[in-house]
């Protein structure tokens, strides 16, 4: 190292810190270690929960609607089939071989209606199934 | 504080494993030089001590990220480096060139007069913070607070070669300044 370069070395300013430069410095570091791992650790997961809640009512909002909006045929089969449920009565304890017979051609009517609205409601979903295809030029 | 490489991995291992209150010890042991090394760079004891504590804050942060393989004051000094660096570059500082001209004689002494006088030791402070940001960091680094070629290039994120290059920029810059000769 010549003169020149022992100059350069002699230049350096040796200052002292401030007395508490380490304890100010350790309550930053405490305070800010502290505050953005609250805010993350703590809010962030409930701020997320609600947000894949509120994204899932809407998902399951919306596919009711898309359950109710059926087509006409099978709102057709749901009433049919539930007044159907509404025939199959049990028979009257104590009836006779006639009144028996009566009620099992009854419910062999029911169905008989029953298959006749199902074969209605899967011609209806055929239907709407090649209504959406989408033509390829 | 006297404290070995092992002890002082020991202790970051400490931290990382969850007992924070042990990062004061690397605080205790470095905080002097550093904050002298940024006084060196910005001039300002405010500065230096805002910028070493923002390095510390940042390096306990960061701490999982320090490679081992390098000592913990080169990594520390980095990110200081870069913090004043940024911090440099933004203000923009003006060097009054006159009070160089009035540190170094006009008639222009030869190299051993001005070493040896008195204010010699101002005037080159006065020289280097005319220089590049760059510059006197490398000045710095490798003048004052020892750390070879190798380290310098980690700490500045540059070339080994461009380290050597720049001090020897530095130098002549220098020279040009205090002596009006390369």
């Amino acid at each position: 190292m010549d003169k020149f370069d022992q100059s350069i070395k002699n230049a350096k300013v040796n200052i002292e810190p401030s007395t508490n430069f380490v304890d100010s410095t350790m309550t930053k570091i405490n305070s800010h270690k502290v505050k953005p791992r609250f805010g993350f650790r703590l809010w962030m997961p409930i701020l997320g929960s609600l947000v894949v809640a509120a994204i899932l009512f809407m998902v399951f909002s919306s596919g009711s609607n898309t359950f109710s909006s059926k087509t006409p045929a099978q709102k057709t089969s749901k009433n049919t089939t539930s007044q159907s449920a509404t025939n199959n009565t049990p028979p009257p304890s104590g009836t006779n071989n006639s009144a028996l017979v009566s009620y099992l051609s009854g419910i062999d009517g029911s169905i008989n209606q029953e298959n006749s609205d199902q074969n209605s409601a899967n011609s209806a979903i055929n239907d709407s199934s090649s209504e959406i295809t989408v033509p390829t030029d | 504080m006297n404290m070995t490489d092992a002890q002082e991995k020991a202790i970051i291992s400490e931290v990382l494993s969850g007992e924070h209150e042990q990062f004061r010890f690397l605080v205790e042991r470095y905080h002097r030089g550093l904050v002298t090394h940024l006084y060196n760079l910005i001039n300002d004891q405010a500065s230096a001590e805002d910028v070493a504590q923002e390095a510390f804050i940042r390096a306990y942060d960061k701490l999982s990220q320090y490679n081992e393989t390098y000592a913990f004051s080169t990594w520390l000094y980095k990110i200081a480096d870069n913090i004043a660096y940024r911090q440099l570059k933004h203000i923009n500082r003006t060097t009054d060139f006159d009070d160089i001209k009035e540190l170094v004689a006009d008639d222009k002494p030869s190299l051993d007069e001005v070493t040896d006088k008195v204010f010699a030791r101002e005037a080159v402070k006065k020289s280097i913070e005319t220089l590049p940001v760059m510059y006197r960091q490398v000045i710095a680094l490798y003048y004052w607070d020892n750390f070879n070629y190798e380290e310098i290039a980690i700490i500045m994120e540059r070339p080994v070669g461009t380290i050597r290059t720049w001090l020897h920029r530095a130098k002549e810059d220098l020279r040009k300044e205090l002596y009006g000769q390369v």
